[in-house]
């Protein structure tokens, strides 16, 4: 009973999503949409934690949905990977949903709110654990369409329609480029799903659906650019970034923690899993032609991103601009390939994603207490809002990377990584070393404000439910920076898993071609 | 270049112009309709994609199987299917898309009385 749910959990943690989405909008009463919105995040959270216990006691493994093998069904892939990447999804997620929770209160349209939030979560969790290439384009799809409407909530805010019909029509041109390189991997290989691929490039042919259609060596730089190209444009990397700050800034406060700490970054993992489990990018130099252009869009993100930091008067569009700068850092890590550098940007997704929701959620309790979003307006909070301003303190503190928070390990793991790599690698230190030195000018310019002397008196005190929100990602920060053995090894066993396309073919298929 | 293998290409080069003008329009063109109207443009595009990668040209026939017709001469003769559905899986995506954006549309209207993306700058990108 208890290995059947155990086995279950994660497809159960997505159908709750999904079903919450559907149900909440039936709700009539307040305090029942209260319970159910909390009961069900809190479902989602216990859920993926199942399926986290499975993955770490049990080893991978590979649902397939409706039983049908690949290439036939779809499959999903719970392992190393995967299966962390959901529990910190069903966190933030559950954070923000209380975070609002007394927005039901004040308006009818709240529920919503709610319900896009759920299927986004659900739609996220597909696009992490699934292992079929169309099923990602129809998955971006539910993530983005949710992301766009959400963006444009407060529809009654001028700028905050125009920040998302931007966001819109480039999210959906990003998820079309996405659909024209799903369209020349079937038309080369025949297949979809991400394991039959690799085995394929491999040299494996299927009973099923036959072997590879094309000449690997002039299809496969192009599919391997465009799909770096549309995610590129997903997860904001510099050239492609214009959509961000306003989206990210415009959103209600507790939806840019989810669009900024989750939805970037989660972009970017699939796209790793794309690349080196789908396309070998790590074995085969035809698809490595995508890994660098991630280094290189990674290199000028991360330092343009900072550096645009340094004149931010509005505080969201200054925690937007930290977000491009570390999305950066996260493609370089990815960009260089080795097992210790994808194990550094897999642990700063997880980090960052903490941090970066705790610093738009403590940013819109001081925009609700001030009225105000301009940095200069918060002059001497930290007097009449204490503990507030200490959660800012904290989590402006680990985005810095102050050493013993959680960001400090995995920008040093990455540091390290491309230090340890050697060679044209190695100049990648002063691109890093740039981005975290602008953004801690950025960070502390803020705190100082918040700090100094003078300030007037605040219309309003956060709810215990807001502090608890704030508190719990924060908390999770100050853990894993206390505690970064464990993390390390994880990270480096995700890396790992994530690097050898050989396993996640033998996990998929259940056999290893060849 | 033969005529027969221009035939076999020209549906391609179909589409490598249309995802082009596409693009262009997304990029270039200013007023927020015409960029929603390049958007679909592209989706069909691939549509078109997908459905020439199923076709088979000569004696193909639908991917229906009929009464009293062999599976071995239905595998040899018919269409792709799967592409078949990952188009019409796309197209409902894609009426989704649509109604997103246009009513996302109107509401830039109200707001600012344009559609003109040179006229809409109250945030700086």
């Amino acid at each position: 009973m208890i290995d059947m749910l155990l086995f279950h959990a994660p497809i159960l943690a997505m159908l709750v999503g999904m079903v919450a989405s559907f149900l909440i909008i039936v709700v009539p009463n307040q305090r029942v949409i209260k319970v159910f919105v909390v009961s069900s995040a809190l479902a989602i959270v216990v859920l993926a934690l199942l399926a986290f216990v499975r993955v770490f006691v049990g080893g991978s493994y590979v649902y397939y949905m409706g039983g049908w093998p690949p290439p036939i069904g779809i499959p999903y892939v719970i392992d190393c990977f995967s299966a962390p990447l959901a529990v910190v999804i069903a966190i933030v997620v559950f954070s923000t949903m209380l975070y609002s929770i007394k927005d039901t209160e004040k308006t009818r349209e709240a529920k919503w709110c709610y319900s896009l939030r759920f299927l986004m979560e659900a739609g996220m969790l597909g696009l992490i654990f699934t292992g079929d290439v169309f099923h990602i384009f129809v998955m971006l799809e539910v993530v983005g369409l949710s992301a766009i409407i959400l963006v444009a909530f407060r529809k009654d805010v001028k700028q905050a329609v125009e920040a998302a019909i931007k966001y819109g029509i480039y999210d959906v041109l990003a998820i079309s480029i996405f659909y024209l390189s799903t369209a020349m991997i079937y038309g080369m290989f025949g297949s979809m799903a991400m394991a039959e691929i690799s085995a394929k490039l491999g040299g494996y042919i299927s009973p099923i659906s036959g072997g590879i259609f094309a000449s690997p060596t002039q299809a496969l730089p192009v599919i391997a650019t465009l799909i770096v190209w549309s995610f590129a444009i997903g997860s904001a990397l510099f050239p492609l970034h214009f959509w961000l700050p306003d989206a990210h800034s415009m959103a209600p406060s507790a939806l840019s923690a989810i669009l900024s700490g989750l939805i970037v970054q989660i972009n970017l993992a699939v796209l790793a899993r794309i690349l080196f489990d789908g396309l070998r990018a790590s074995a085969l130099p035809t698809t490595a032609i995508g890994l660098y252009v991630l280094l290189v869009l990674g290199v000028l993100s991360s330092v343009v991103g900072s550096a645009l930091m340094l004149v931010q008067t509005d505080i969201k569009r200054l925690i937007a601009y930290s977000t491009i700068s570390n999305i950066g850092l996260i493609a370089i890590g990815f960009g260089v390939a080795t097992v210790t550098s994808v194990s550094a940007a897999y642990l700063h997704i997880i980090n960052h994603a903490f941090v970066k929701a705790a610093l738009f959620m403590t940013a819109g309790v001081f925009m609700h207490a001030t009225g105000s979003r301009e940095i200069r307006s918060y002059r001497g909070i930290s007097r009449s809002m204490p503990y507030a301003t200490l959660l800012f303190l904290v989590g402006a503190l680990a985005s810095i990377g102050f050493p013993p928070l959680s960001i400090f390990w995995s920008k040093l793991l990455l540091l390290y990584s491309v230090v340890q790599n050697g060679g044209i690698y190695s100049y990648l230190v002063v691109p890093i070393l740039v981005t975290v030195v602008f953004e801690a000018v950025a960070q502390i310019r803020v705190l100082a404000v918040m700090y100094s002397r003078g300030g007037s008196p605040v219309r309003d005190r956060p709810s215990k439910a807001i502090y608890i929100s704030i508190g719990l990602p924060i908390a999770i920060t100050v853990l894993i920076g206390i505690m970064p053995s464990f993390a390390f090894e994880y990270a480096g066993l995700a890396a790992s898993e994530l690097l050898d396309f050989e396993k996640y073919i033998k996990v998929v298929l259940g056999f290893l071609p060849g | 270049m033969n005529p027969t293998s221009l035939i076999v290409y020209l549906p391609y080069i179909l589409v490598v112009l249309m995802v082009a003008i596409c693009v262009y329009g997304v990029v270039f063109k200013s007023n927020i309709f015409k960029k929603i109207l390049a958007l679909f443009f592209f989706t069909d595009a691939v549509n078109l994609l997908y459905i020439i990668q199923g076709y088979r040209r000569g004696d193909s026939i639908p991917p229906i199987l009929l009464p009293g017709m062999g599976l071995s001469e239905f595998t040899s003769r018919a269409v792709d299917p799967l592409a078949h559905y990952f188009v019409v899986t796309a197209v409902v995506i894609g009426l989704a898309e649509i109604a997103t954006l246009s009513a996302l549309a109107i509401y830039v209207y109200r707001h600012y009385g344009t559609l003109e993306t040179r006229k809409i700058k109250e945030l700086r990108g």
